[in-house]
């Protein structure tokens, strides 16, 4: 393992050190979003369409505009020049007709569209007024189906390598499976909210804009407001606080981030804007919602030669600033760990009437993962072999490391930079002695019990460049300042960096003051997503580190990566069943994860307990449903379930070291999605182990309900045979990526 | 999720509360615990123009059995119903024993959560009339009684009259729920209580709660009541389940067969968390399991 301290005792990388960022928070001096104002601040509230789909008539703004503590209301005419809200990542060219508009014009695309703002005195001076809009919309019949021939249907991603026609020509067998992940996202809790606060710059008086509440991506955010409002890009100022959790949908840009923003500069008052759990509900982004139909074609000895999948992408009313990542990161890591030396797969992405999606927490792969490990459970019932050693025959040999999968994602080759998946699958099934947990499991199956074991396998990506600039400098009174374009969303980020570039000095980490988010501070950062940040930020702090203690002067370094790490993990849960009810509870959960190098144990292990909670959820909790008429509902947390402590088991998590990145001098992977990746698959396994009928769980979240109907010997089929879908306009995906065309780079 | 503009009023004794809620008739509402009203309000569901908040008013907390009846007064909390305790006509507390002093207990559990449990009341929760509210089951099981006072005025309600549909009682808004009434089962009764709920803390799926009178003699059963939540708009009691069970001895068959008659009997509506045939199949798996809970046989 690359080894920065040589012959040092006790090297600070490696330590579980506590987090820098719990004392503001303990002794109350978290500030979030909601805990920022300045006198004189106004309220801004949005009005949303109650209907799912439909002709927007007009807009009626007269009585809103008379009531009480009005200061200002608009909808899309009032704000037809800011446009559309464009592409973060994975954009295409013909996704670009259906990104949203800050406010909807002519037709609203799902319940919660934005239709029109309200800006008052205070948040409920601006509630009441909003009631009194009049919102006319002449309803149409809305698509709630990615699979419905009405879906508009603007892109299908492709790939295809290795010889997939003659796989199956030449198949010992074929498998085949349907599979779905229902609509679910990440669910901060604190909900999202803006605060935009003139300010005077250059001499010039409200010349600037402070944006509070800002986070995740701070520097791509106020440059592409600044753009769309048509300032400099220095003129919007990001000041970002303490979040609390992103998990890829906080922190995006939204329509409510440029409205907030422009009634500030247009009003010339602080603006705030906080999201309440029922927006949050509606209008944050979702995410899932992927339906799979795949097949494998397997040799006598249960290898996959070939993979053949295709799969429908519910995207909701609109393309967000995602663009096809999600889709993209489904296409290119569905294969997983194993060889599949043949794999094609078709990803449509389909419109429809719901909240439009993007990214939740190891996006795509939760999905693909889940899809992918109910093939390998059906290919081992298929060959009659144990669900553990069909997996030992597919994996990827260390010996094929680096291991290239020839598709890319993210503007990035797929290339697995190392790994060792055996040698993680035999640590997990020894941890939880695979063989004799089954016999007792067995036996309590015999005794009238339903319990099972399952288990799940997965490659992660994570450290998603192009790059990250740090700035290092020694400060008055022994301590040291860090300076990075990365942002902090509650990950513990400020620890990890802290840790670094204290290992480095050779100083006490809590010396180390790390300021992120801050984009006057510092000209460019890529922000805090992918899992990227302590392989990223952390190697630019280790760069400038170095050079500060080699100089003695403030030092800056950039990064610079066009490869991601693959860390990987797997996944066994032990769940009980209760045959009456259908309710599945989780005895037993362990997480295997090699993280290359992991510079906190502590986080990566709180990361990955975390991240089950999340996995948990989505697997036998979490959905967004709606009715017929596209209404949405899971607005509350009375319907949207996310698990309590008390549904959440006790993980026990082996963090492994075995395979530290050569992508980088500290051999880092990241650690953020790992624990989320393979619950679905699994938890569906444990269940169908429990329930005694392989293959049984083909959907999530696996419902009491749809599981008491598998044991009442319910076959469920979740699509219905679409149309063959002809696609004139296919995109190659390797041709079409790019990545963040409009980050300021 | 900002209330609509509300007034408000803090009287401090029964009297007053009575005066306000005649004077505002309908245009108020009683807070009591707010664990359902605020919620409510925030989503602007409910808009009440006035609000009645009963929280300084002395006099509606106690507990005190007498003549073979428990009464608890509409502000307690559920919490304290985990650990009943009864005042005595000479002003001590003791605990609540006896067949009620288990069964409270041991439904208290079920009701949301602790931070919920230490505001929300046992009287907010009845005169909210949520139909899987576990306190609602059990004033429909138990034919308990509410105590209505208005202004110069007391009745009585018989909870068969008092739960009309979702949400809604047969008290006027003039009306303060101040006491309910539950007959104290003697030691010749077993009760059960079973819930199903997607996650701790939920409100049920579906519920039931059963209890028998067993004779001792023979420990056959002389009089049954099944109530189940979940499956209409209001508690509903299972009275073809409840004959099945007459002059029988508790047995495991004995128990599944009325348990088959009450998901016959019930004509759930299905929703988010459950179909009506789902719903149905749950009605006999809780209320087998109730009575399985109560099948113990007399001391
Ligand atoms: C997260 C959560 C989970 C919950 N889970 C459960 C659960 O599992 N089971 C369950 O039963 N409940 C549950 N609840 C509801 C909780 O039990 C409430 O406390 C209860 O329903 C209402 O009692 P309250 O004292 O809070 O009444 P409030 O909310 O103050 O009032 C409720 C209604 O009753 C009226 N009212 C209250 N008191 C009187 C009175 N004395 N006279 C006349 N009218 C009156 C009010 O006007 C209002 O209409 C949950 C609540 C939450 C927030």
């Amino acid at each position: 393992m690359g080894d920065p301290d040589g012959g040092r005792a006790r090297s600070l990388i490696g330590e579980s050190v506590l987090r820098l960022e719990d004392r503001p928070l303990l002794v109350g001096e978290g500030r979030f979003l909601a805990d920022v104002s300045f006198p004189d601040e106004l309220h801004l509230r949005v009005v949303r369409s109650d209907t799912a789909h439909g002709l927007l008539r007009g807009v009626d703004l007269g009585e809103v505009r008379e009531a009480e503590g009005v200061v200002a209301a608009w909808s899309a005419e009032e704000v037809a020049h800011l446009g559309a809200i464009e592409f973060r990542m994975t954009g295409f060219d013909e996704l670009r007709p259906h990104c949203q508009r800050v406010l909807a014009a002519e037709r609203v695309r799902y319940v919660g569209d934005p239709v029109a703002v309200v800006i008052a005195e205070d948040a409920y001076l601006a509630e009441d007024a909003a009631e009194l809009a009049f919102v006319d919309v002449e309803p149409l019949e809305p698509v709630l189906e990615a699979w419905s021939p009405e879906a508009i249907a603007p892109l299908t991603l492709e790939h295809e390598h290795g010889d997939v026609e003659a796989a199956f020509a030449g198949a010992h067998r074929v498998v085949e499976l349907e599979a779905a992940v229902g609509r679910h996202s990440g669910i901060p809790l604190e909900t999202r909210g803006l605060l935009a606060r003139p300010v005077d710059g250059d001499g010039q008086q409200g010349n600037r804009v402070e944006l509070y509440g800002i986070a995740k991506v701070p520097h791509y955010n106020c440059a592409t407001i600044a753009a769309m409002l048509d300032l400099a890009p220095g003129q919007v100022v990001g000041r970002e606080g303490h979040v609390g959790g992103g998990f890829g949908i906080r922190g995006e840009l939204y329509p409510e981030d440029l409205l907030v923003t422009y009634a500030a500069l247009k009003l010339g008052r602080p603006v705030k804007w906080v999201e309440d759990r029922r927006e949050h509900l509606l209008a944050a982004n979702h995410s899932r919602d992927q339906s799979y139909r795949v097949r494998a074609a397997v040799d006598g000895a249960g290898v996959v030669q070939a993979l053949d999948a295709e799969f429908f992408c519910d995207q909701g009313g609109y393309v967000r600033t995602h663009g096809a990542t999600v889709p993209n990161l489904s296409v290119a890591l569905l294969p997983g760990p194993y060889l599949v030396p043949a794999y094609r797969v078709r990803g449509h992405i389909r419109l429809t009437n719901k909240t439009p999606a993007g990214t939740y927490r190891a996006p795509g792969r939760f999905e693909s993962t889940f899809v992918r490990e109910r093939l390998m459970d059906a290919v081992a019932t298929a060959c009659g072999l144990d669900p553990a050693e069909v997996r030992r025959r597919n994996l990827i040999p260390p010996e094929a490391m680096p291991f290239d999968r020839g598709v890319s994602t993210l503007s990035t080759p797929v290339v697995y930079d190392s790994g060792d998946y055996a040698r993680l699958l035999e640590r997990l099934l020894d941890h939880i002695g695979y063989g004799s947990l089954r016999e007792s499991l067995a036996e309590r199956r015999a005794a009238g019990e339903m319990v099972g074991l399952g288990i799940g396998m997965f490659v992660e990506k994570s450290g998603l460049g192009p790059f990250d600039d740090v700035r290092v400098r020694r400060t008055e009174g022994g301590g040291v300042e860090v300076v990075t374009g990365a942002a902090s969303v509650g990950q513990g980020m400020e620890t990890v960096i802290a840790q670094i570039c204290a290992e480095v000095l050779g100083v006490d980490y809590g010396d180390v003051t790390v300021r992120h988010g801050q984009t006057d501070m510092i000209g460019r950062g890529m922000g805090a997503f992918a899992s990227r940040v302590t392989v990223m930020t952390g190697v630019a702090v280790y760069l400038a580190a170095t050079e500060l203690a080699a100089t003695g002067r403030p030092a800056d370094a950039t990064f610079n990566a066009d490869h991601m790490t693959y860390p990987y993990g797997a996944h066994a849960a032990v769940v009980s069943v209760d045959a009456d009810t259908g309710g599945v509870t989780v005895e037993r959960y362990v997480v295997a994860y090699d993280v290359g190098r992991a510079v906190n144990p502590m986080l990566c292990e709180g990361q990955i307990i975390g991240g089950v909670a999340q996995g948990v959820g989505g697997a036998l909790l979490e959905l967004f449903s709606y009715d017929a008429d596209g209404q949405p509902l899971a607005t509350s947390f009375m319907d949207y379930l996310m698990p309590t402590a008390a549904e959440q088991p006790q993980v026990e998590v082996l963090l492994s070291e075995d395979a530290p990145s050569p992508l980088n001098p500290l051999g880092l992977k990241g650690a953020g999605e790992g624990g989320t990746n393979a619950c679905g698959a699994a938890i569906a396994a444990a269940i169908d182990d429990a329930i005694g009928r392989p293959g049984a769980v083909t959907a999530l979240p696996a419902t009491p309900e749809s599981v008491r109907s598998l044991i009442r010997g319910a076959v469920t089929r979740r699509l219905p045979r679409p149309p063959e879908v002809k696609q004139a306009d296919r995109a190659d995906l390797r041709t079409h990526l790019s990545i963040c065309p409009r980050a300021p780079l | 999720m900002k209330p609509a503009r509300f007034a408000y009023t803090a009287p401090d004794t029964t009297e007053g509360t009575l005066d306000a809620l005649d004077r505002f008739g309908d245009e108020a509402k009683v807070l009591s615990g707010g664990q359902s009203l605020v919620p409510m309000m925030n989503f602007r569901l409910a808009r009440p123009e006035v609000i009645v908040d009963i929280g300084r008013v002395g006099g509606l907390d106690g507990m005190s059995a007498a003549n073979g009846t428990l009464t608890l007064g509409a502000r307690v909390i559920h919490a304290r119903l985990e650990a009943p305790a009864v005042t005595t006509p000479d002003g001590r507390s003791e605990p609540l024993g006896g067949v009620l002093g288990s069964l409270l207990p041991a439904v208290a559990r079920f009701v949301g959560h602790l931070p919920i449990r230490v505001r929300g009341t046992f009287g907010g929760s009845i005169a909210h009339a949520d139909p899987a509210a576990e306190w609602c089951i059990l004033a429909r099981t138990l034919d308990a009684e509410m105590v209505a006072l208005r202004r110069g005025g007391e009745r009585a309600i018989a909870a068969a009259d008092f739960f009309e549909t979702v949400f809604t009682t047969a008290l006027a808004p003039e009306e303060l729920l101040a006491a309910v009434r539950l007959p104290i089962l003697g030691d010749d009764w077993r009760t059960g209580f079973c819930e199903f709920s997607r996650r701790a803390g939920d409100f049920a799926v579906v519920a039931a709660m059963t209890a028998v009178r067993l004779v001792p003699a023979t420990g056959a059963i002389a009089e049954a009541r099944i109530g189940v939540g979940g499956v209409a708009g209001v508690p509903v009691r299972l009275g073809g389940a409840e004959a099945t069970l007459l002059g029988e001895v508790p047995s495991a068959d004995l128990h599944a067969a009325a348990a088959a008659v009450a998901a016959g009997e019930v004509d759930p509506v299905g929703d988010l968390h459950g179909s009506a045939a789902y719903r149905r199949d749950l009605v006999r798996a809780m209320v087998a399991r109730a009575l399985a809970q109560g099948a113990g046989s007399l001391r």
